[in-house]
């Protein structure tokens, strides 16, 4: 497991439809480890590394790379951009940020009118998207199309940062999942395993779990493990009993999400594997939010998955945070689940 | 001295309501070379005098303080509550990573954060929290009880130029400031010019006691405000068209208007106007009245998205308004030389 990784992966610019930065990325970290891997007609990277013994059964782990974020909709008269959100973004997170347009990371920012102008009513109403656009310094419709093309994807800018025992930065849901794969197929280089371990890092799971049903069918794996991002929740909104999840508390299992509930023999054998190696853990205790569990669960035949997650505070906005320990412990997790392989017996 | 750098020096620099110091040093930093002695008041002004013996004393006001938070608790589990100093819009705040400064200088990071939409209630997402329920993640620091109350914290944003603009904090008031250094430099064209002090003022943000001071500290002959103002359509006030004259009678002196109406002209310098009808909300109202009344005015640069840590303003304008003023200042000289 490598932070620095982590923080290059969290950078990078990808929102859904627009991963290529990050399995470029991704393509060059796998290099010499992985023993194939290829692109698919959807933009999934996946990977294999081989067993040693001719075991045939096969595990997938799965890790989405798309980010939330913004598109460009339509260039306004007055040169400003108006935009779609993709994936779930709140308009009161986007006041105030610096953010790039394109795969050129042209900069901008979306400002709000000043408090002065603002009606006294309206300061507290959250703002239509409609009232909110992407300012890049054009003043003129024509001067914008000369940089600026509908369509073209808008990134948040945040740069990470650690801060003692936590990170600060945006995309940990699910950059911290495709670290995650990196890690475990980096130990599988030093101790391989019998049967064969797929990876995916998928497209587009913010728009509706997109990628990852095509990955699957690929691969057609006897068992997966989706790693992500989830949200914590313990923050002073909510009372403690409605909290999704802590940080600080451990790797997030699993039992039952938005549209599945998770297989029982693996998710019992997340667990088991969890306790007895004395790894900590917590449970996701609302079943708010999907994964690509619930994706892969309605393809092919159905493949059965289990989910761990990275829990964080404030997804799905330019600044979230995680702690440090509860993703090493994922990462420890992981590996052991790979080692023993007890996630592939029926 | 390139303006685009000295504005982003400017915007990120450290200076909320009160404690402008390390702005304080950053100003000095670019100014030096241009004036003879700069001194500060118990008030925290920085005022730099030119080295000019004119027969006029003139003083031009900018504020160096910027809009912040000031923490006002911590609770056990790293959770902060915040109050403003200054005029702040809450929805510019969510989502934001606040750089915290306590007493002792240390830097520690804050998030503004908010509940992510997968827990949210419906009824509560057509609302903005308010300062009754906006907070500050601070937990991250492993010694956040060393937080206190009083510690300040701003938005943690990098300035940037892009297409002809600087965009960042605070460049109300610090692109003024810029103005005041550039016209500063831009005077060493000039041989006849007044004792002129640029004041770098404290406090504007809540109060603007920081240039009621100063003025009565300086007694000038004449005094120059400047500030940033909004872009607005209401009063066709755009970006890149010039500097923005107060007119009318309330707050300026009609006389010196037409001066800088007559300089701006003879120079071709584009200039938009402004009619105040009442307080301008600026160091300007509180100059106007100190000691026995002071002939003022009030010269202001165009931004978008003020009182956002992304104000934008267009280096022209800038550029325009500090020649502007060291051509003003020469022909207001020359106009008490020729009187005499």
């Amino acid at each position: 497991m490598k932070l620095e990784r982590l923080k290059i992966l969290t950078e990078i610019p990808g929102i859904s439809g627009f991963e290529e930065k990050v399995s470029e990325y991704i393509s060059e970290e796998i290099k010499g480890k992985a023993d194939s891997s290829w692109i698919d007609n959807m933009g999934n990277l996946i990977a294999l590394k081989k067993g040693t013994d001719g075991d045939n059964r096969k595990l997938l782990l799965m890790a989405h790379m798309d980010e939330v974020g913004l598109i460009v909709k339509r260039i306004n008269d007055d040169g400003s951009l108006a935009f779609y959100t993709v994936g779930g973004v709140d308009p009161r997170v986007l006041i105030g940020k610096k953010v790039y347009i394109g795969n050129d990371m042209l900069p901008a920012v979306i400002g709000f009118e000043a408090i002065h102008l603002q009606e006294q009513s309206s300061v507290l109403k959250t703002p239509d998207l409609k009232q909110l656009s992407v300012y890049a310094g054009f003043s003129k419709k024509d001067e914008a199309k000369k940089s600026v093309k509908v369509g073209d994807p808008v990134f948040f800018s945040t740069e990470y940062m650690q801060v003692d025992g936590r990170a600060i930065g945006k995309a940990f849901d699910d950059r911290t999942g495709c670290e995650v794969l990196l890690s475990v197929l980096e130990e599988l280089c030093d101790n391989p395993v019998g049967y064969d371990v797929y990876f995916a890092w998928v497209v587009q799971e913010e728009v509706g779990l997109r990628g990852s049903g095509v990955a699957a069918r690929q691969v057609e794996p006897d068992a997966s493990i989706i790693f992500e991002g989830t949200t914590a929740g313990d923050n002073p909104e909510l009372p403690e009993p409605r909290w999704s999840t802590r940080i600080g508390q451990g790797p997030v299992l699993t039992y039952a999400h938005s549209g599945l509930v998770l297989d029982r023999r693996i998710f019992e054998t997340i667990l088991e594997t969890a306790k007895s190696n004395k790894i900590p853990f917590q449970f996701k205790s609302r079943l708010v939010g999907g994964t690509d569990a619930a994706r892969i669960a309605r393809t092919a035949s159905g493949f059965r998955a289990g989910v761990i997650a990275t829990p964080s505070r404030y997804i799905h906005s330019p600044v979230s945070m995680i702690d440090i320990k509860d993703f090493e412990n994922i990462v420890l997790l992981a590996k052991t689940l790979v080692r023993e392989g007890k996630v592939l017996s029926r | 001295m390139k303006t685009q750098d000295l504005l982003i020096e400017l915007s990120n620099s450290y200076g909320p309501v009160g404690y402008e110091d390390d702005a304080q040093e950053v100003v000095k930093k670019w100014l030096k070379p241009y004036v003879e002695e700069f001194t500060k008041d118990p008030m925290n002004n920085l005022i730099a005098r030119s080295p000019h013996k004119g027969k006029k004393k003139v003083a031009v006001f900018t504020h160096l303080d910027e809009i912040g938070l000031v923490i006002t608790s911590v609770d056990e589990r790293g959770f902060a509550r915040f109050d403003t100093l200054g005029g702040i819009d809450p929805k510019v705040l969510i989502s934001q990573r606040i750089r915290i400064r306590s007493k002792d200088g240390t830097i520690r990071w804050g998030i503004i954060g908010m509940l992510a939409p997968h827990l949210q209630k419906a009824s509560t997402r057509g609302d903005v929290p308010d300062y009754d329920s906006l907070f500050m993640d601070v937990s991250a620091n492993s010694d956040y009880q060393k937080i206190e109350p009083g510690d300040l914290g701003l938005v943690d944003f990098t300035a940037f130029g892009t297409q002809g603009k600087v965009i960042g904090k605070t460049l109300d008031d610090r692109a003024c400031c810029a103005v005041s250094i550039l016209a500063a430099k831009e005077m060493q064209r000039y041989s006849v010019l007044p004792e002129t002090y640029f004041v770098f003022t404290s406090q504007e943000e809540d109060g603007a006691s920081g240039a009621r001071a100063a003025a009565e500290t300086i007694q000038p002959d004449v005094g120059i405000v400047m500030d940033g103002t909004l872009v607005s359509k209401e009063l066709d006030i755009e970006l890149g068209k010039g500097p923005v004259i107060t007119s009318g009678g309330i707050i300026v002196s009609k006389k010196y208007v037409k001066l800088l109406e007559n300089t701006a002209k003879e120079m071709n310098t584009e200039c938009q106007v402004w009619a105040a009808p009442g307080r301008s909300g600026t160091d300007a109202d509180a100059v106007q009245m100190s000691g026995k009344g002071i002939p003022t005015l009030l010269l202001e640069i165009p931004m978008v998205f003020m009182h956002n840590p992304v104000e934008v303003v267009q280096i022209s304008d800038i550029e325009a308004a500090s020649k502007l003023l060291a051509a003003f200042l020469n022909r207001l000289e020359e106009g008490a030389e020729n009187e005499a």
